[in-house]
């Protein structure tokens, strides 16, 4: 499973038009970030509670060390990331609630710690499934969402990442806010 | 494309343009549409959304930035304890059951955990105060201090006796319907313990039902020393306005709310509202003389079936001496009550044995005195301030420059509130006035007896409500009152808000006191100051300026109120050149606050620190300097060297010795403020994103980018996790570019400056903007796209211009940009743009300024492309002996120097002077630090250097 740097980098370079790169690499960085939040709160009786920006940025280190990644590999790097990270978070948010209602039974292992702890009137699940409509309605807003909230960039970060301007980030956040309150009013389809 | 995709898309078309469109004018634009209802109302709805952050914001804070709630804590482990249940949040931290199960015995207790995000260092300190407190004590009928300490993660934690199934006094007495002898017999307990702790010189200063409680056992356990203070130990003021803000107000004494001195007759005041509430069911009523009011003894039907009573037989025993010993207790001046529990508890006694009582009834003599007793102006409204101010500090996120400074402004008015507390205390009535205002501020419209916390924008709406309405009767404290709640907003950026309460404060004076009086005055210093926050220059100017005339002409002479109004004014001149008339008025605000406002500190230093912020523009560095320091070493007398005020002073230092080139010295500062920054703040906060990144631009001015980038890179996580949109934010995004740059990555650098100088030109005109300008012309001539660069230095000039006058280094930098931009054409009229550099260089900045050794260079490279050999030689032979002397060398920038000063040489064929500069800079570049290797510096030197060898050789 482990890769080293110039392999991982290699990957992300190429994962942009090939399918074999890209079912090895979205793995390998789900399954760091998978390992690093479970270490991270492990049961040995020391909270530590993550942000997702610190898990991320854990998650570089671990696979690229201090490596400095050309802008387009970066930006695909925390395209996975962000993506791995939404999973695993609504992921586990669906897993406790199904937990909660004592509904399908859950091996023991799949049961992460709570890698962050939102809001308590965030209805995760429900903003989990707007956040998978909202990414099939406007693509480029969902990946914006995953790059700001699940990867943790701050915007000026998303439009390098993006290569877009600081404006346009914004402009779409604002938009992002705007279909997303929507598809929450809307009963989904 | 499915459906809502489809319904998105034709959205996004028209919500984009409608987002174009200015805010105000937005809704006027939707409805001129040719659009169908459905879309208009879609349409109007995802603008609103699109505005205001909503759910997303809020999981982006919450995951980004992490966080743990109450209800993560339960079932994990602290020190020995594993956590069951939530039982209780205050303020500032939670209760939970926790229970022990160590070497097979299982303890319950109650452990306080200090909430997470809210690590300010005066809760840290109550905390600490607390189990100290705790663990000083030791009473069967005080929960006992089991254990306490700070977590793995930094939570500070204390473990205390957990009393089972306790419930509230008044909850025990009323369930067991305990007739009065027995309730009183109970009572007499409780000052038992008040006075044990009191003994100990403790005050608890929050006795309430819900601290008092009766285990199932029937014993009583006194609780919660959270806000408890230390007789005679030094209370610092901020946590003293922490404990403030933390009081219940039905219980608490007028003193506590007025910010007065606090002693054990406070404690015996809550005992009081106790005692009346376990004797009639409900807590007493203060009538306008200040004291109980003789129907607050009411004898309620229900009540009087929970005492196994009729309520005749009740009103009956609760007139003569028990009613005095409630009215002795609840008295308004701490010297009319007891003077401690074990006082009131022996006049208990007494009663209950039938015995005369201690106290009297206060005479009628006495009660006329006190109703006479009137107060022109002033004190309890600054008490008010300082309650409100505590409320809003606490909330408040912004700490722009204006924010800061009128925040200096409020907390004064808190400093006066405790410094004047001895007279609030003569003032029984006004204070019982302000008490029950404020009472009912917090209480509001809420159930009585719940506690609750409101925000504090609540806490100013409900204000000014009540302002307006229920003290029409008392135009004077409304004045006060609705100027305070403008100053509060403002200082709170909520500079909308702030212009109701300001306006009709402005008006209601004109109209009570007239045009010229100096309180009338003050009310429209205080809308200036927000016309100067607003942005709103004018119309502050036509404003002061008209009411410092109409004081005049009524005759009005040197006072406080005009040094204000003249500060007020001179800080307006920050908006624009010319500065002199600014730097007049602040100069004769400050001789005459140091007159008229001798105890006043914190005006001294308002005013002082736009003085020292106007002198540096004008280029007068060296009083700017003189100016700071009189300010620091004021700061350090009155607070010692940790104190937030020390740290203020020390930024306020750097920044006029910075502007004249001693960045060793500014440096010095900025480390120092940092130091004290991480000592006294428990966890980063904006003041410390700010020190740190003016640290790393310093850091970076005196050519140290790797730490320069270090410490912006903490700055702006802090900065970016905090305040994600701010000004600041932006500020220092484009300082990083600038370290990118530096390192020679202009690629990256450009589109970064290019977006961050969009959002600061959208704002209003700014000094940073102008910064980013030139960073951003300097990375286009370094791409070789001179014209592109020649027009951001022309834009950053007429900016910079129209900022800060002719004679400013911002403005010789803009030239020296020129300059560089003609040199590069080879243009022999770039030396007309060096030479307006270095005027005004010399005028601005110290001798070894990298400014002056750039400018001595760029001058010699011109004069060289023109042919004057000779003075090309001269400027270059001063530029390295600049580049030799500067604090610290940099080698770099010494090589690079040496290299163009050998390339002078040999153009006037002297090869062995030449020889002589090219072996200096390659032992200049010998001797350069590592960091200092990915500088453009050391490649342009070394390479400069290479082709210098090779033409001697030829």
């Amino acid at each position: 499973m482990d890769a080293d740097v110039g392999e991982i980098t290699l990957l992300l370079r190429n994962s942009a038009g090939d399918d074999a790169a890209r079912q090895r690499l979205a793995p390998l960085i789900y399954d760091t970030l998978r390992r690093l939040a479970r270490g991270a709160l492990a049961g040995d009786g020391r909270e530590r509670t993550l942000g997702t920006t610190a898990l991320v940025h854990e998650v570089y280190l671990k696979l690229l060390g201090g490596a400095e990644l050309d802008w387009p590999d970066r930006r695909r790097f925390f395209a996975y990331a962000g993506r791995a990270m939404r999973s695993l978070a609504i992921d586990d948010a669906r897993r406790r609630s199904a937990l909660k209602r004592g509904g399908e039974g859950v091996r023991d292992d799949d049961a992460l710690p709570q890698l962050v702890a939102p809001d308590a009137s965030l209805d995760l699940v429900a903003l989990g499934q707007v956040l998978d409509r909202l990414g099939a309605v406007d693509p480029r807003l969902g990946e914006l969402v995953e790059l700001h909230v699940f990867a943790g960039l701050a915007f000026p970060e998303v439009a390098q990442c993006l290569g877009v301007s600081l404006r346009t980030v914004m402009r779409d956040w604002q938009k992002a806010r705007a279909l997303c309150a929507s598809l929450l009013e809307e009963p989904a389809a | 494309m499915s459906d809502s995709a489809a319904r998105w898309a034709e959205l996004e078309r028209w919500l984009d343009r409608a987002l174009d469109v200015e805010p105000e004018r937005r809704a006027e634009w939707i409805a001129a549409q040719p659009l169908a209802p459905q879309l208009r109302d879609a349409l109007i709805r995802a603008v609103a959304h699109a505005e205001a952050p909503g759910d997303l914001d809020r999981l982006q804070r919450e995951f980004a930035a992490g966080g743990t709630t109450d209800a993560d804590w339960i079932g994990r482990r602290v020190g020995a304890f594993r956590i069951e249940r939530l039982l209780g949040e205050g303020g500032s931290a939670s209760v939970y059951l926790a229970e022990r199960e160590q070497a097979g015995f299982r303890q319950r207790v109650a452990l306080k955990l200090l909430r997470q995000g809210l690590f300010r260092a005066d809760d840290r300190a109550l905390f600490e105060r607390e189990r100290r407190i705790l663990a000083a004590l030791e009473h069967p009928h005080i929960a006992r201090l089991i254990d306490g300490g700070v977590t793995d993660n930094g939570v500070p934690y204390i473990a205390m006796e957990y009393v089972d199934d306790g419930e509230p006094i008044t909850a025990y007495c009323d369930r067991l319907r305990l007739p009065l002898a027995r309730r009183i017999a109970l009572f007499v307990e409780v000052c038992e313990v008040v006075a044990y702790a009191q003994r100990n010189l403790v005050v608890h200063r929050d006795l309430k039902p819900s601290n008092i409680l009766v285990a199932r056992d029937g014993t009583l356990k006194l609780l919660d020393f959270g806000i408890a203070k230390l007789l005679g130990a030094d209370d610092d003021s901020a946590r003293t306005a922490t404990a403030m803000l933390r009081l219940t107000p039905g219980y608490a004494a007028p003193e506590q709310f007025a910010g007065g001195a606090i002693t054990t007759a406070t404690d015996v005041h809550a005992l009081g509202v106790l005692l009346h509430e376990l004797l009639t069911g409900e807590r007493p009523r203060f009538g306008a003389d200040g004291s109980a009011s003789p129907s607050s003894v009411r004898v309620l039907g229900a009540a009087a079936s929970a005492r196994a009573s009729t309520p005749a037989a009740l009103a009956r025993a609760l007139r003569g001496d028990l009613d005095t010993v409630v009215r002795t207790s609840l008295a308004p001046e701490p010297s009319r009550r007891y003077a401690d529990a074990a006082a009131l508890g022996a006049d208990l006694g007494r009663c209950l044995r039938g015995e005369p009582i201690a106290a009297r009834p206060a005479s009628a003599a006495y009660r006329a005195r006190k109703f006479v007793a009137r107060h022109p102006f002033g004190v309890p409204a600054a008490a008010i301030a300082a309650l409100l101010l505590i409320a809003a500090t606490a909330w408040s996120a912004h700490q722009t420059a204006l924010a800061r400074r009128e925040a200096g402004r409020a907390e004064r008015a808190a400093a006066d509130a405790t410094r004047q507390a001895a007279h609030a205390q003569a003032e029984s009535r006004r204070a019982l006035a302000i008490k029950q205002f404020l009472l009912d501020l917090f209480t509001g419209a809420a159930p009585a007896g719940a506690e609750h916390h409101e925000t504090a924008a609540d806490l100013l709406a409900y204000g000014e409500r009540r302002a307006n309405e229920d003290f029409t009767a008392y135009p004077e404290m409304r004045i006060e009152l609705l100027q305070t709640i403008g100053r509060v907003r403002n200082a709170r950026d909520e500079i909308e808000a702030a212009k109701a309460p300001l306006d009709a404060a402005v008006a209601l004076a004109r109209e009570r006191f007239g045009a010229g009086d100096a309180r009338t005055l003050a009310a429209e210093s205080a809308r200036t100051i927000l016309d100067d926050s607003a942005g709103a220059y004018a119309d502050g100017k036509r404003r002061i300026d008209a009411a410092i005339d109409a004081y005049a002409a009524a005759g009005g002479g040197d006072s406080a109120a005009f040094a204000q109004a003249l500060a007020a004014r001179g800080a307006l001149a920050h908006w624009a050149a010319p500065y002199d008339p600014g730097i007049d008025d602040l100069r004769r605000a400050f001789a005459m606050l140091q007159r008229f406002a001798p105890d006043d500190a914190r005006a001294w230093d308002s005013a002082q620190v736009v003085l020292v912020e106007l002198l540096s523009r004008a280029g007068h560095n060296e009083q700017a300097v003189a100016e700071a320091r009189g300010l620091l070493t004021r700061a350090r007398a009155l607070h010692g060297e940790d104190h937030v005020d020390t740290v203020h002073a020390l930024q306020v230092l750097a920044d006029p010795l910075r502007e004249t080139g001693d960045l060793a010295g500014a440096e010095a500062a900025l480390g120092e403020a940092l130091a004290i920054e991480r000592r006294i703040y428990a966890a980063p906060n904006l003041d410390i994103a700010q020190t740190l990144n003016d640290l790393g631009v310093l850091r970076g001015q005196r050519m140290d980018p790797e730490g320069g980038a270090a410490l912006m890179r903490e700055a702006y996580a802090i900065l970016h996790r905090l305040a994600p949109d701010s000004p600041a934010t932006l500020t220092t995004a484009g300082n990083l570019a600038s370290v990118e740059a530096r390192r020679g990555r202009y690629a990256q650098a450009e589109p970064l400056l290019r977006d961050v100088l969009a959002h600061q030109s959208a704002g209003p005109a700014n000094a940073a903007a102008g910064a980013t300008r030139r960073a951003l012309a300097g990375v286009l001539l370094r791409l070789g796209r001179i014209g592109d660069a020649e027009a951001q230095w022309r834009a950053a000039l007429a900016a910079d211009r129209a900022m800060f006058g002719e004679r400013h280094r911002a403005v010789g930098a803009d030239h020296l940009g020129l300059a560089r931009a003609s040199l590069a054409r080879k243009n022999t009229r770039c030396a007309v743009e060096a030479d307006a550099a270095r005027a005004i260089f010399d005028q601005t900045v110290i001798a070894v300024s990298p400014f002056r050794t750039e400018a001595d260079v760029v001058a010699g490279k011109c004069a060289q492309l023109a042919g004057r050999t000779r003075q090309a030689r001269t400027l270059l032979d001063a530029a390295s002996d600049r580049a030799a002397h500067a604090e610290p060398v940099v080698e770099t920038v010494l090589a690079r120097v040496l290299a163009d000063r050998a390339d002078a040489e040999l153009a006037d064929r002297d090869a062995a002077a030449a020889r002589a500069s090219i072996e200096a800079a390659d032992a200049a570049l010998g001797r350069a630090s590592a960091g200092n290797k990915s500088d453009v510096d050391y490649a342009e030197a070394r390479d400069h250097l290479a082709a210098l060898r090779a033409r001697l050789r030829d």
